[in-house]
């Protein structure tokens, strides 16, 4: 009997090992890699980001209109649980958000249009079947203003070439659009 | 037991017949639409004289917010606010537009990089056209940040606006273009016509798509040949093309590949007499340079449109011996410049150097633009058909009011340029001289505003379009098959085009 608790008890501090590199590890999917471009080689650390910090984009089926996320961009305090997420590297945040505009694409056949803010509402449910194309886990954050920010706290720049094609532009790590770190996705 | 069989209809049954049924309304539609055009055709034929369309696409979105500038000091101010540093134009570098003030009490200066545009307006062979844009029906900033108002599908994307633009029918798919549906109309009054009535200088297009009319495409140096085939080998082809075969699919493809040797060959010869430099008073730049200090290159557009003038020119020369013209009643171009989607690198403007704000891309592009209008208006006066055709240009949309850092981003309303006839002291068929439309209230957020500095278009382009199709030769009956949507408008003419 004894054995037997022994037993247990060691298949229960596995379990809980292996739970826990689980959740601090930040795997990619798998159909992210190789679409996104920039100049540099290396993933860059993510840098700390100063003044109000963008709120996390909170998993939802439809529940989280647009207005709700204005409301909760504007309120610092309102910054939802998933906020205990962890950071993922910059270009996993890019990639998932061309993974979203392919979502809202492959739901209404066809890209969001507008300028940050207008996109970012779109895709977190101010579209015909409110739905929320953003995961908690996409790392995706609204700052102040609505607009959805790369991974270094910096809104993206969504360039629509057509109604199917949509270029995201990050600004990388100088946090300056158009310059030799942007990087870039489709 | 029919209720019995009704009931049990799945859906994909239901969905299989509702398909068929659909295509089956949509083949109807096309044939109904292609035998209204017969018959119109048919209607527009007592066409005698002469006349051509150049549109003059600006690929990218042209940032007109820096075309046109308001020169009232209190609208300059606030326009220099917004767009300072990297945009604002120094007022004291504008073209003004001497002596001329709108109905709203607007006055105007264009780009430095325009001093001709300037001498075309003054000469009354300019109209400038404020705020138009693509529209489903008139939308105003209420009813667009509400959701009530009917936006064109797809705004601020490439692709789906440059198709718009040159459709003018934004809530539809896409199937021919309004040049295209001109041409289709007016193409019979082209009696025995060597060539299309459709040409364009920049390749396949959407503006020329037409259901009878196919837009034929030539170079900046004439007739697009066989590579590499000329003297005899050219000879033995044109004989192999000739013989019979008993393939019906060689037979065809021989009689298409001869047909377009032929024709070739004959608009090369047509245009020959006009290749020269010197036939040309005003010759034809093929190096721009931008004024005020700015850069030299090569010019596009300028051979785009000298090809277009000898075009011209051979069109309306008489057909047959000795003149070998084409003859013809009617001709469309299409030309194109791309570059204007200026993001970054609008201006030169640094901190160290803030009066090169008026050089860089954007600069050089209304330097070529403006060079070449005018040579070309100039080419037109010489051939003494300077109101037998009018140049326009169109683009994807206008840009953002504020500066994004670096430049300009995607906009909707724009203002855009019509060019040609004698003048308006003169009954030239362009009253120039005039801006057409209204103004945008330069204020982000302000009534013309989506909320980010684009307009909202206060002039539908089919309204624009509506107006130049009417001086083309479209008649008041067909204007609605050509423009299905201009009766949601309330001015169908503009009035910026005078019979002629």
């Amino acid at each position: 009997m004894k054995k037997l608790w022994a037993v247990v008890i060691a298949v229960a501090v596995i379990v809980g090992i292996y739970f826990l590199e689980n959740r601090n590890s930040t795997p990619m999917n798998p159909a992210a890699r190789g679409t996104v471009s920039g100049n540099n080689s290396s993933e860059p650390a993510v840098p700390e980001i100063s003044g109000t910090a963008p709120a996390i984009l909170s998993a939802g089926t439809g529940a989280n209109t647009g207005t709700d996320l204005a409301a909760r961009a504007a309120s610092p305090n309102s910054t939802p649980a998933t906020n205990e997420l962890p950071s993922l590297p910059p270009l996993t945040v890019l990639d998932n958000a061309r993974l979203a505009i392919h979502g809202y694409n492959a739901a209404f056949g066809e890209n969001p249009v507008g300028n940050n803010a207008e996109i970012t509402a779109a895709l977190t449910g101010k579209n015909p079947k409110q739905i929320n194309f953003i995961n908690a886990e996409s790392g995706l954050r609204v700052d102040a203003n609505g607009e959805m920010v790369d991974g270094y706290g910096t809104p993206l720049f969504f360039h629509q070439l057509s109604g199917q094609e949509m270029e995201i532009r990050s600004a990388g790590e100088d946090r300056k659009l158009w310059t030799f770190d942007d990087q870039v996705t489709r | 037991m029919n209720e019995k069989n009704i009931s049990v209809i799945t859906r994909r049954q239901f969905l299989r017949r509702v398909g068929c049924a659909a295509m089956g309304t949509a083949a109807m539609t096309a044939a109904i639409r292609d035998l209204r055009f017969m018959n119109a055709a048919v209607a527009q034929s007592n066409i005698t004289d002469y006349k051509a369309l150049v549109c003059i696409f600006l690929q990218g979105g042209n940032d007109s917010n820096n075309l046109v500038v308001p020169t009232v000091p209190s609208e300059y101010n606030n326009y220099a606010a917004i767009r300072t540093p990297i945009l604002a134009l120094p007022a004291g570098s504008l073209q003004t537009l001497d002596g001329y003030t709108d109905p709203a009490g607007h006055t105007y200066g264009l780009h430095p990089a325009c001093p001709e545009l300037k001498t075309l307006f003054s000469e009354g062979k300019l109209a400038i056209l404020l705020n138009t844009g693509t529209l489903v029906y008139p939308i105003t900033r209420t009813t667009y940040l509400n959701g009530t108002g009917s936006k064109p599908p797809q705004l601020f994307s490439h692709a789906d606006q440059q198709t718009q633009w040159q459709t003018s029918v934004p809530d539809q798919p896409p199937t021919t273009g309004w040049g295209g549906r001109c041409a289709d109309l007016l193409n019979s009054v082209n009696v025995n016509a060597p060539i299309s009535l459709s040409v364009s200088l920049a390749g396949a297009n959407t503006f020329e798509i037409g259901n009878i009319v196919s837009q034929y495409s030539v170079s900046t140096s004439g007739a697009i040949s066989l590579a590499g085939v000329s003297g005899a080998r050219l000879a033995a082809l044109t004989n192999l093309l000739g013989l019979s075969y008993p393939n019906m699919q060689a037979q065809a493809y021989a009689g298409v590949a001869a047909h377009s040797i032929n024709t070739g060959a004959l608009l090369n010869n047509a245009i020959t007499n006009s290749a020269p430099t010197n036939f040309w008073t005003n010759p034809f730049p093929t190096i721009i340079t931008t004024p005020n200090g700015g850069g030299s290159f090569g010019s596009s557009l300028s051979s785009q449109l000298k090809m277009i003038a000898r075009l011209i020119e051979a069109g309306n020369r008489a057909a047959g011996s000795p003149t070998n013209g084409f003859g013809m009643r009617r001709q469309i171009f299409f030309c194109q410049v791309g570059g204007y989607d200026l993001h970054t690198g609008q201006t030169n403007y640094t901190a160290t150097n803030p009066n090169n704000v008026i050089l860089g891309a954007h600069a050089n592009l209304f330097a070529d633009l403006s060079q070449s209008l005018l040579v070309f208006q100039r080419a037109m006066e010489q051939l003494g058909l300077q109101n037998k055709v009018t140049a326009f240009t169109a683009s994807d949309f206008g840009r953002t009011f504020p500066c994004n850092g670096q430049g300009s981003d995607h906009g909707w309303g724009s203002h855009h340029l019509i060019v040609g006839g004698a003048g308006a002291t003169n009954g030239g068929s362009v009253a120039g001289g005039k801006t057409y439309g209204t103004f945008p209230t330069l204020t982000v957020n302000g009534p013309d505003d989506t909320g980010t500095g684009r307009w909202i278009p206060t002039t539908a382009i089919d309204q624009y379009f509506g107006t130049i199709a009417t001086w083309f030769g479209v008649d008041s009956g067909n204007l609605a098959t050509v423009f299905p949507n201009l009766g949601r408008f309330a001015t169908p003419n503009l009035g910026f085009m005078n019979p002629s």
